[in-house]
């Protein structure tokens, strides 16, 4: 149940990402459902599932998009597992400030990462642009988004077929 | 370093990191599309020619909303742009029947009166705003080969970089990894028009460089494709120059290019799948 919940959670997150989310955006700002479904894995879970979902999710756009194997997992992947050690070093606490510190602090990381990405791939830019004009209001709206998300992965988390890590932890969203 | 090694999660990642670059620098200048590829992308095409043809409309619908503009002003610019069409129609018989005495004193066959042309659906749009790729739904079944020049109404798109059986990846004119050989219309000096951001935002611009050093240029000029290149036809519009200034060296003009095309609404595309203009040939 567990891995098909997950794999759900990817094949959703790739087509959401490279269809909708391209369209439902407000002048090109739109908020990264990966971030967000990956900050509450970490959380909910203590588990470098996040990291395996937007790995394998980055490569489903890979292969979709680019062609060029790791421009879109290499960024997520790093950035769920960078949310698994950041997740481990605190017990879960049930405050909606904890996912949006850390939506925000993920999705500015993965920024960087694309951006360097970018870069490595001969792409010319402007990185104070990039980073006023695009990468800090999505990271901005990704974190209001991953309140909504929080709220859809806790009450998956609900179920026992989730097997969560920290059960204590989340008994207490009970 | 001992406690390192006992870290798997680290280790763990540590190694995927590894791969995906290696990977990614092994990948990112490949341009044939391998088995997997063309296999998931035939799986996901279908389900996203649906969702994008349904989000699309409420995308346009919220960014309508959103983008502040004042529909009494576009009106206004929209009637004045309709007098200024009238006008130039009223010129195009005139301007249409010299352009064939023209083209029939210097025996100019141009074969872009009968260029074959397909259509297509975009279907798929490449997340984030690092890269501007997209996905149409027509491929090799349909007849579709890598470096088919791809336009819409408005003018020049970019060109298809991979085919699969039932959908192609395009890339853009506004990314800055494509180069576009044009003209300026006006004074026939030719440059380079190239991608200046990565973004596909209503201010995605262009770079027109590599021009003559004595380039005369002026906002307002038009840009067209010179041909020369091979992959794009003569004379398919790609933009107006916005803005005139000196390259790095400070020996030649650089412009800023605004392209026509609206790259925030595209939804359908047309290819041109007949063989490009042969200028060499056409001017012998």
């Amino acid at each position: 149940m567990r891995l098909i919940m997950l794999f759900a959670a990817v094949v959703i997150n790739a087509i959401l990402t490279g269809t909708v989310f391209v369209n439902l955006n407000v002048a090109g700002i739109a908020p990264d459902l990966l971030v967000c479904t990956m900050v509450s894995i970490a959380l909910l879970e203590k588990s470098m599932m996040g990291a395996v979902v937007g790995g394998i999710c980055g490569l489903t756009l890979d292969i979709m998009f680019t062609g060029a194997i790791g421009s879109y997992s290499l960024p997520w992947f790093l950035t769920g597992a960078l949310l698994y050690f950041a997740s481990n070093q605190m017990r879960y606490v049930d405050n909606f400030l904890v996912p949006f510190i850390f939506a925000v602090s993920a999705n500015f990381v993965k920024e960087l990462i694309n951006a360097l990405i970018a870069y490595m791939l001969g792409y010319s830019f402007s990185l104070p642009y990039m980073l006023i004009r695009y990468s800090l209001p999505e990271t901005l709206v990704t974190g209001i988004f991953m309140l909504v998300v929080h709220i859809i992965f806790r009450r998956i988390y609900r179920s026992p077929a989730m097997r969560p890590k920290y059960i204590d932890d989340i008994k207490k969203l009970l | 370093m001992l406690n390192l090694w006992r870290n798997r999660p680290l280790m763990v990642t540590i190694i995927v990191v590894i791969i995906l670059l290696v990977v990614l620098v092994i990948t990112a200048g490949s341009n044939n599309m391998s088995g997997t590829e063309s296999v998931v992308g035939s799986i996901f095409s279908p389900i996203q020619k649906a969702l994008y043809s349904a989000t699309d409309a409420i995308g346009d619908f919220f960014g309508r909303i959103f983008s502040g503009s004042d529909l009494q002003a576009e009106n206004l610019q929209l009637e004045a742009r309709v007098a200024e069409l009238e006008g130039q129609l009223a010129d195009y018989t005139e301007v249409k029947a010299e352009n064939e005495r023209l083209k029939a004193l210097l025996n100019f066959d141009t074969k872009t009166d009968n260029l074959e042309i397909k259509s297509a659906h975009v279907i798929g749009k490449s997340p984030g705003h690092w890269f501007n790729v997209f996905i149409i739904d027509v491929g090799m079944a349909d007849g579709i080969k890598v470096d088919m020049p791809v336009v819409n109404g408005d003018g020049l798109v970019g060109r298809v970089v991979k085919t699969g059986a039932n959908y192609s990846r395009v890339l853009t004119i506004i990314d800055s990894l494509s180069g576009v050989s044009s003209i300026v219309e006006r004074t026939r000096d030719t440059g380079t028009i190239s991608g200046s951001n990565m973004a596909g935002s209503e201010e995605a611009l262009l770079t027109l460089s590599n021009l003559p050093f004595d380039a005369d240029l002026m906002p307002g000029d038009k840009i067209i494709t010179s041909g020369l290149a091979g992959t794009f036809p003569k004379g398919i519009a790609v933009g107006e120059v916005v803005e005139v200034s000196q390259s790095n060296d400070g020996m030649r003009n650089e412009a800023v290019v605004k392209p026509w095309v609206d790259f925030n609404h595209l939804e359908e595309v047309m290819i041109i799948t007949s063989e490009p203009v042969d200028i060499e040939e056409a001017l012998q």
